[in-house]
């Protein structure tokens, strides 16, 4: 989930790059729940401030149904509220080395 | 014979009679003595002897001048006596042997026989006492009148109708006329009209015994017609069998004092109106902590009217700390700077008012001494920074915004980077530099207007500046003027740049008559308003659907379609390229 077209894009593109299947590519929080609602994925890169909204409902959605998370977002931790604080965060911009390594961490099936 | 025993009996009750009057002679309570015409000391009785503490061996046969006092008394006494005078309680002074002098009155007459002086005899009686006590009274009458007389302190003694009987000097001064002048004069005539009515009332009730005394604050009159402040006692002198004798008026001068109050009271309401008017919350409190004062402001801060009196340590109806806990009002700063003496500077405290809102304050505790050094009380000036905090969390939020922003434009650039490596390795650096300056531009923009949105019409201009030059007047604009968000304008900014440098490189503008037609519209439908906005390109070298998809192309559907929701197609007619988009804006 990215508002912002290059930057979505140049996420596309490395998880392509990883071996990733990009299932879906949300740029607003309603758009992704309507994925997470009907979609079938492994992992999910959220970012935390989308078109103005924060993507707190989309994390709880994907948490409950036991999917892992990796946040990516220009806030660092700083913009994270306390419920996520565990989960990997990817502080933009970052590497394609970086995407990799918290990829593994989540045991995501693609990136074995 | 019958004859003797008479002159026996006769003899005996003269030799008696002798014995009689010589046990008197001795042993009387009377002093006496007798001397010989030359003043010599013929015999003195023992009353005598006593009084002046002698033997009769050191005054029988002496001069009887030895033993007075003063010389011409006893001169004036023997020759008023040689010249058969009587002497009747004649007053004079006789030298005890202690040295001290007794008082007597002397008695005496001369006894002659045939004309012949045979001696004195004198009866004295002792009054040392009598004339001390009356000349004590006297000196003690003397020193009551000049008293009196000098006192700086009116005093004056009236009737049952307030009359003067008798005024001292001072009482004149106070009242401005002279003593003559207020003998007869009736008190109640000098007092000021606000005054009279309770004097005469309570001198009534002095004068009908049912009062003692009184004492009051009153003003007089003074001849000048000048107004004087005194303090006044009356009390009442009666009779042994209780009835009203006379007044006594105790008048003191208190214009002084009155004139020190009143300064004193000015000074005070002074001080008090600059308080009222300062707009910072001020209060002060008693040693205790109780609130004696409160200013406006400090009301108004708290949201609520202490109670005088009652109300205890601070204005406000309740306290936290800044991190949120209660703070107990017997704790807060004031409290701590009453009890401990420690004056804190700089802590921030939260009050709460009773409609629940909240203010953060800085409390300024600052005892307040008396003369003697004694903690009188506390001032407390409380400055409310609750718009200083405010400003302060707007700007931490103000500075994580920007490290958002920059955060993520540094992630854009990296795509533009990547992407514009991958279509045009040949021309990276040309290609990546015009993006990144028309990204930087629309940035300019949005700073322009604080990053609260950006008008189309300048929008467009400033990404086709940079070719104004080589396309002056080839591309038309046609649209109503409107204001996009700033994240609209950022990315159609960036989907119009990648029109643009397609047109210039492929398109319509990269032949000389070659021309764009943009043209925009605002539709409203169901309350939501949708842009429409049509690229139509002529004039150029005929167009061929493209056989790949390269990154300009993918960063324009991306942006519309995704980015902004919008709708996007795009027409690859041989005339020129067709764009037409559809975009909500707000």
């Amino acid at each position: 989930v990215e508002d912002e077209g290059p930057v979505a894009m140049l996420i596309e593109d490395m998880l392509d790059e990883l071996g990733c299947r990009v299932v879906a590519s949300a740029a607003s929080v309603a758009e992704a729940l309507s994925h997470v609602a009907q979609d079938e994925f492994d992992v999910a890169l959220l970012d935390i401030n989308v078109a103005g909204e924060r993507i707190d409902p989309v994390a709880a959605a994907l948490q409950s149904q036991g999917i892992p998370i990796i946040f990516a977002s220009g806030y660092g931790t700083a913009g994270l509220q306390q419920d996520w604080e565990d989960f990997p965060i990817l502080q933009k911009p970052f590497r394609l080395q970086q995407l990799k390594e918290l990829l593994s961490a989540s045991q995501a099936p693609g990136s074995a | 014979m019958a004859t003797a025993i008479l002159e026996r009996t006769k003899k005996r009750a003269q030799a008696e009679a002798a014995l009689d009057f010589e046990d008197f002679f001795e042993n009387g309570s009377v002093c006496l003595h007798f001397v010989d015409a030359d003043g010599v000391i013929l015999h003195a009785n023992k009353a005598e002897l006593e009084l002046l503490g002698y033997s009769p061996d050191e005054y029988v046969g002496r001069h009887i001048g030895e033993f007075h006092a003063d010389e011409d008394v006893i001169a004036d006494i023997l020759r008023r006596l040689a010249s058969g005078e009587r002497l009747a309680r004649y007053p004079a002074r006789l030298k005890a042997k202690d040295g001290s002098i007794r008082h007597v009155q002397i008695s005496s007459s001369v006894r002659f026989c045939d004309g012949r002086f045979i001696n004195t005899r004198c009866f004295s009686v002792d009054v040392t006492a009598t004339v001390l006590a009356e000349a004590a009274r006297r000196e003690a009458e003397q020193r009551l009148a000049a008293t009196y007389e000098k006192a700086t302190i009116g005093i004056a003694e009236s009737d049952a109708e307030g009359r003067f009987l008798r005024v001292n000097p001072a009482f004149g001064e106070i009242t401005g006329y002279t003593v003559e002048e207020l003998i007869g004069t009736r008190f109640q005539d000098l007092t000021h009209s606000d005054d009279r009515r309770r004097d005469a009332m309570l001198y009534r009730e002095l004068v009908e015994g049912r009062r003692d005394q009184y004492a009051i604050e009153k003003r007089y009159l003074r001849k000048d017609a000048t107004i004087i402040h005194v303090e006044l006692l009356s009390s009442a002198v009666r009779t042994p069998d209780g009835r009203f004798d006379y007044g006594v008026r105790v008048v003191s001068d208190i214009s002084e004092r009155k004139r020190v109050e009143q300064r004193l009271q000015e000074s005070e309401r002074r001080s008090r109106e600059l308080l009222d008017a300062l707009p910072m919350a001020v209060y002060t409190t008693d040693p205790t902590g109780k609130i004696t004062y409160f200013n406006e402001a400090a009301a108004e801060l708290a949201g609520r009217r202490p109670e005088i009196g009652k109300d205890e340590w601070c204005v406000s109806w309740k306290l936290f700390w800044p991190d949120g806990t209660p703070l107990p009002h017997d704790q807060c700063p004031m409290a701590t700077a009453i009890r401990t003496g420690e004056e804190l500077r700089g802590a921030e405290a939260i009050l709460e008012r009773p409609d629940g809102t909240r203010r953060v304050f800085t409390p300024f505790p600052t005892l307040l001494r008396d003369s003697q050094g004694e903690v009188a009380g506390a001032i407390n000036v409380l400055v409310d920074i609750t718009a200083l905090k405010k400003a302060d969390d707007e700007q931490r939020v103000l500075i994580d915004e920007l490290n958002h922003r920059v955060k993520n434009t540094l992630a854009t650039v990296q795509s533009i980077s990547l992407h514009t490596h991958r279509s045009s390795p040949e021309a990276f650096v040309e290609r990546f530099e015009e993006r990144i300056v028309a990204l930087s531009k629309a940035h300019d923009l949005l700073t322009r207007r604080r990053w609260s949105g950006v008008g189309l019409g300048e929008l467009l201009e400033q990404e086709f500046a940079a070719y104004a030059d080589p396309v002056e007047g080839r591309i038309i604009m046609s649209g109503p003027e409107l204001t996009l968000s700033a994240r609209t304008g950022l990315a159609l900014g960036m989907a119009m740049h990648e029109l643009i440098t397609n047109a210039a490189k492929y398109g319509s503008l990269s032949a000389p008559d070659g021309v764009v037609r943009l043209s925009w519209a605002v539709e409203e439908r169901a309350g939501a308003r949708q842009m429409h906005l049509n690229w139509i390109e002529s004039g150029g070298p005929p167009v061929r659907q493209p056989e790949r998809r390269g990154f300009g192309r993918r960063l324009i559907e991306r942006t519309i379609q995704k980015d902004l929701r919008g709708d996007l197609t795009l027409e690859f007619e041989p005339s020129g390229l067709k764009a037409r988009m559809s975009i909500p804006v707000s």
